[in-house]
């Protein structure tokens, strides 16, 4: 019941799943692939409610027992039930919860990303000086593709584009194919494992 | 100068994420935990709206399409770990939802692989192709485990194949760095244009 049964319904889902997509039947009465679609994203939306909860007893207890930063925790959670709360009456596109995404969420989010331009540009420097053929091959791919994009790049050394361009359509293309392909390999050996029962580590302890 | 709260509001939160760059900071850490805590309330609000609320109480309440029972189930279950002794029924979820990636992965990830090697086999009559085809077999070579690294062959292979992801890599990453400084460029632009008034 605790091992035996999880692993015979992931077997049995893979199977099914990689069967209904091989031999699809264009028919109204049989869409199982939308079926076990819906199914899936409703599971992954109670799932999530999960870290809600998690995320309330973590930052909860980190008060309670004053552990260090424990006055963000309270920030934290009075802020994610507030938006939650607000989100569920209006939906995430009514008027107030839709203000604070795009005034408070938005501004956040993109400025985190866009911090990592400063230190993206600091690591590059830092991979410049351990003077290797590789790291200085990695860079000077990188500084010929980030100044060919820009106007810049025609405006120094006319043909810069051009040689841009070479670089992303062939070299580069190489070398991510072979990445891609070993991706693509390394993915589905996963999965055949897991559709064979082998891989087992989402059963968790052995409790 | 803009009198637009909610401009107002953006600033502070820009300006407050950049302080980041100083160090670490109070004013920094109010932000970062808002961003756990936003889009935590976010995503689910947005899940029962667009996903619970439908297919429970529209498809399978309204409409009898009882089916969504078996997950509805199965989602109730992955709470047992609140109730001590019976985390294990958690994982009948995980194995659907395991389960279900392998297959989908099986069932799909097959086409792009396919597409990836039909498009390799170019016939060789330019430098361009020579180069190309050299580096997809160089780069697979690097990447193929089962033979010692130290065999000959594959140690020339693999070191041309380090060179040739080494290139990949650097293209991705001078790609990055233009795309983290779009964003940074709205930052901006918020800041001196919308924000204080500057510029056109």
């Amino acid at each position: 019941m605790r091992k035996e049964l999880p692993t015979i319904i992931c077997i049995l889902m893979a199977v099914v799943v990689v069967v209904s997509m091989y031999f699809y039947v264009p028919n109204e009465k049989w869409k199982l692939m939308d079926m076990f679609d819906n199914w899936y994203n409703l599971l992954y939306y109670l799932a999530m409610g999960l870290g809600l909860i998690n995320l309330t007893r973590i930052h909860v207890m980190a008060v309670v027992k004053r552990r260090p930063n424990w006055v963000y925790s309270i920030w934290l959670v009075l802020f994610m039930w507030a938006y939650f709360i607000l989100a569920m009456i209006q939906t995430v596109d009514g008027p107030q919860a839709d203000w604070v995404f795009q005034n408070f969420l938005t501004p956040i989010d993109s400025t985190v990303f866009a911090l990592l331009a400063f230190y993206i540009t600091s690591a590059s420097f830092r991979a410049f000086r351990a003077r290797t053929l590789e790291a200085t091959l990695m860079l000077l791919t990188a500084f010929i593709v980030l100044l060919g994009t820009s106007p810049l790049g025609d405006l120094i050394i006319p043909g810069w584009t051009t040689a841009k361009d070479w670089i992303l359509s062939v070299p580069n293309t190489g070398g991510q194919r072979g990445i891609q392909i070993g991706i693509y390999l390394g993915g589905l050996a996963a999965a055949l494992r897991v559709m064979l029962g082998l891989e087992r580590a989402y059963l968790g302890g052995a409790r | 100068m803009s009198t637009d709260v909610g401009v107002w509001l953006q600033v502070i939160c820009t300006i407050g994420v950049l302080t980041y760059l100083y160090k670490e900071n109070w004013f920094w850490r109010i932000f970062e935990y808002a961003i756990v805590a936003g889009y935590t309330g976010y995503s689910l609000a947005y899940g029962y709206h667009n996903y619970i609320k439908p297919f429970i109480g529209e498809k399978m309440i309204k409409e009898g399409q009882w089916s969504f029972l078996i997950p509805l189930i199965l989602g109730i279950l992955l709470y047992a770990r609140f109730v001590s002794g019976w985390g294990w029924l958690g994982r009948y979820a995980m194995a659907y939802m395991i389960g279900y990636g392998a297959g989908y992965t099986l069932g799909f990830d097959i086409k792009p692989l396919l597409g990836q090697i039909r498009a390799s086999f170019i016939s060789l009559t330019s430098i361009n192709n020579i180069i190309l085809w050299l580096f997809i077999v160089t780069s697979l070579a690097y990447f193929f485990f089962t033979v010692s690294k130290e065999a000959p062959a594959m140690k020339g292979l693999s070191t041309v194949g380090k060179w040739a992801v080494m290139i990949a890599l650097g293209a991705s990453f001078g790609n990055t760095i233009l795309y983290r400084y779009n964003l940074l460029y709205p930052r901006m632009k918020l800041l001196f244009n919308t924000w204080l008034g500057l510029g056109g």
